[in-house]
């Protein structure tokens, strides 16, 4: 996990520089009223804003979903665990559960919200809220680390959340996701 | 009594306690607090806003627990006061029983939130939108008691449609608590000592010793489309056999009675996310037919008249987060309580051959009110939120007799509101 924020860091540094650069440059040729290399740095620019773009949003943490070994699934499809994480399926059969465990670490938090939900982090904790206040769910048990949150599903029946694709599992079972 | 323990335990929560919720043993708790300003410029609205008032505060508190699977349990008890509304009398805001047997069927039992539109049941709740205020000609203050909730069972569920997305629905049959001094009835009183004064009585007094209706039936429908972030829904609702009866003085004693033969209203919403990007479009029709009486001991005849009033409003709102910690909104409100008097031609005259002189006309724009607003969010922590908004109006749609003078008669006018919340 260090070694990917670590190498996250450097690639966002790299971004960051790229672009400041191409600023320098492009307020040279301004100043030096140079309309076609003013035309030709703004492409650049607008190129390398892009492409910093798309390669920061791949800089976003893959994530796998992980269950108490209590849940007689192994496979969910995309609707479902998008179900599951909105509280619209509450049980996983008549004896056990669901029970909601939520990783509030930011790259994993974003990424979950956003692939498997659908929606931004505040619009899922408005979202959750929402039900909280309506009485219509209890709100998810919520973490910071990975570990905690690790150690939480592994002792409590029923539960499902999710962790960085690069994390070690120990006494939980990944849910493999199908279309 | 209730507002102290309510008190201690938000102060246990808030010095004490360290945390995003309290649980003991398998319950839950959570909570808010939140406490605005309000200040108008030209007329008061829903308080007595011209001076600027702080008389703008809720209060919230739930328990809820799992008992089985697929079983829950909780209740929440709330408060508010806005004005003379609310005055921070403890209700029982939801309590109820909850059976999911299926995602497609689940069945409640209790007192739920009146769902309707897309915000009827989250409307004391302000940290779950931009605003401060949700718009006033689709979600009236002036039903916000009476629809606070339903006495009665439901059910609910999510329908798959395969490629067609999800079909969500939630079909209500019970009670609403109507009480002679909260909500419709309370508006009424004022209305009807105002009726009588423009016959030339003064000192007019009325009092509405009971209301009460039948069963309330309620279904909102939802369709999340294969659109992603497109969600469609509408929502119907009709109350049976509303009546208040009313004593009052005008000269001597008389007595007066409302009998409303239909009562529905019905929204149609529409809602489109697009990352931190929400456009919400919604329009609300209310059909009100109802007898009213009037009679003096002292005259051997009644009064009778029979009014259908049909309200109609729209609004469209976009609001968009550009960070964790702020987000932005604006929100094109209109609101007409007579749909086929839009431009103000009928209520102008109607005022005229009550008043009986023209000197005493309604001006046209009582027939509409158009708001502007423009809302900022700042979610200071997880817990804190604070907002600000501004409200330009045009039209007098939304004036309220009990707030305001006779003299008070302004077709633009602004309102200012500020709020802070603390959620747990």
């Amino acid at each position: 996990m260090r070694k990917r924020y670590a190498s996250d860091t450097l690639l966002s540094f790299a971004f960051a520089y790229s672009l400041v650069a191409e600023l320098i440059r492009l307020k040279r040729a301004y100043e030096k009223n140079n309309t076609m290399k003013l035309k030709h740095q703004l492409s650049v620019l607008l190129l390398t804003i892009l492409f910093s773009i798309s390669a920061i949003d791949s800089l976003r943490a893959e994530i796998v979903i992980i269950a108490n070994p209590s849940v007689d699934t192994n496979t969910l499809t995309k609707k479902e665990i998008k179900r599951i994480f909105l509280g619209r399926r509450v049980k996983w059969n008549d004896t056990l559960q669901i029970e909601i465990v939520v990783l509030k670490d930011p790259p994993v938090y974003k990424e979950f919200t956003k692939k498997i939900t659908k929606k931004s982090v505040s619009q899922f904790t408005n979202w959750w809220r929402k039900l909280m206040f309506t009485g219509k769910a209890n709100l998810p048990k919520e973490f910071e680390t990975e570990n905690e949150l690790l150690d939480y599903i592994a002792k409590t029946k029923g539960a499902i959340g999710y962790v960085s694709s690069a994390t070690a599992l120990e006494g939980v079972k990944k849910l493999e996701i199908s279309d | 009594m209730k507002k102290v323990l309510f008190l201690i335990i938000f102060s246990y929560i808030f010095f004490v306690g360290n945390v995003f919720a309290l649980e003991f043993g398998d319950v839950s708790i959570h909570g808010f607090i939140s406490q605005g300003y309000l200040r108008t410029d030209k007329i008061n609205y829903l308080a007595d806003t011209k001076e600027g008032t702080f008389e703008f505060n809720e209060m919230a508190l739930n328990f809820s627990t799992i008992l089985t699977p697929g079983l829950r349990a909780g209740l929440q008890i709330f408060s508010y006061d806005l004005g003379e509304r609310g005055n921070d009398e403890i209700s029982l805001d939801w309590c109820y029983g909850d059976y999911q047997w299926q995602s497609w069927l689940g069945v409640r039992i209790g007192a739920m939130k009146t769902a309707y539109g897309l915000y009827n049941e989250t409307r004391d709740i302000d940290i779950l939108r931009s605003g401060i205020f949700l718009p006033a000609g689709v979600y009236p203050e002036i039903v916000r008691d009476d629809m606070q909730s339903i006495r009665g069972a439901s059910i609910y569920g999510e329908i798959s449609m395969y490629f067609m997305g999800d079909l969500s629905y939630t079909a209500t049959i019970g009670k609403h608590i109507f009480t002679p001094d909260k909500g419709f009835a309370a508006a009424a009183e004022l209305l009807l000592v105002t009726e009588v004064s423009q016959f030339g009585y003064e000192n007019v007094q009325a009092d509405i010793i009971e209301a009460d209706a039948g069963f309330v039936k309620n279904i909102v429908l939802k369709w999340n489309t294969p659109i992603i972030g497109l969600v469609l829904g509408t929502s119907y609702y009709n109350i049976d056999d509303y009546y208040w009866n009313a004593v009052g003085e005008a000269g001597e004693l008389f007595l007066s009675s409302m009998t409303m033969h239909n009562w529905f209203g019905w929204v149609y919403s529409l809602q489109y996310t697009w990352n931190d990007l929400v456009l919400t479009y919604e329009s609300y029709g209310m059909v009100l037919d109802y007898k009213s009486r009037f009679q003096y001991p002292s005259i051997p005849f009644v009064l009778d008249s029979d009014t259908r009033d049909h309200q109609e409003s729209w609004y469209i709102s976009v609001t968009n987060r550009f960070s964790e910690y702020f987000e932005l909104g604006f929100t094109y409100n209109e609101y007409y309580p007579d749909r086929n008097d839009k431009d103000g031609s009928k209520i102008n005259r109607e005022a005229e051959v009550g008043a009986g002189s023209a000197g005493n006309r309604l001006p046209d724009y009582y027939a509409w009110a158009k708001s502007k607003t423009i809302s900022a969010r700042f979610d200071l922590t997880s817990n804190w939120c604070a907002k600000l908004e501004y409200t330009s109006t045009d039209g007098q749609a939304f004036y309220n007799n009990a707030e305001n003078e006779e003299s008070d008669k302004e077709q633009q006018w602004s309102l200012y509101a500020a709020k802070i919340t603390y959620m747990f």
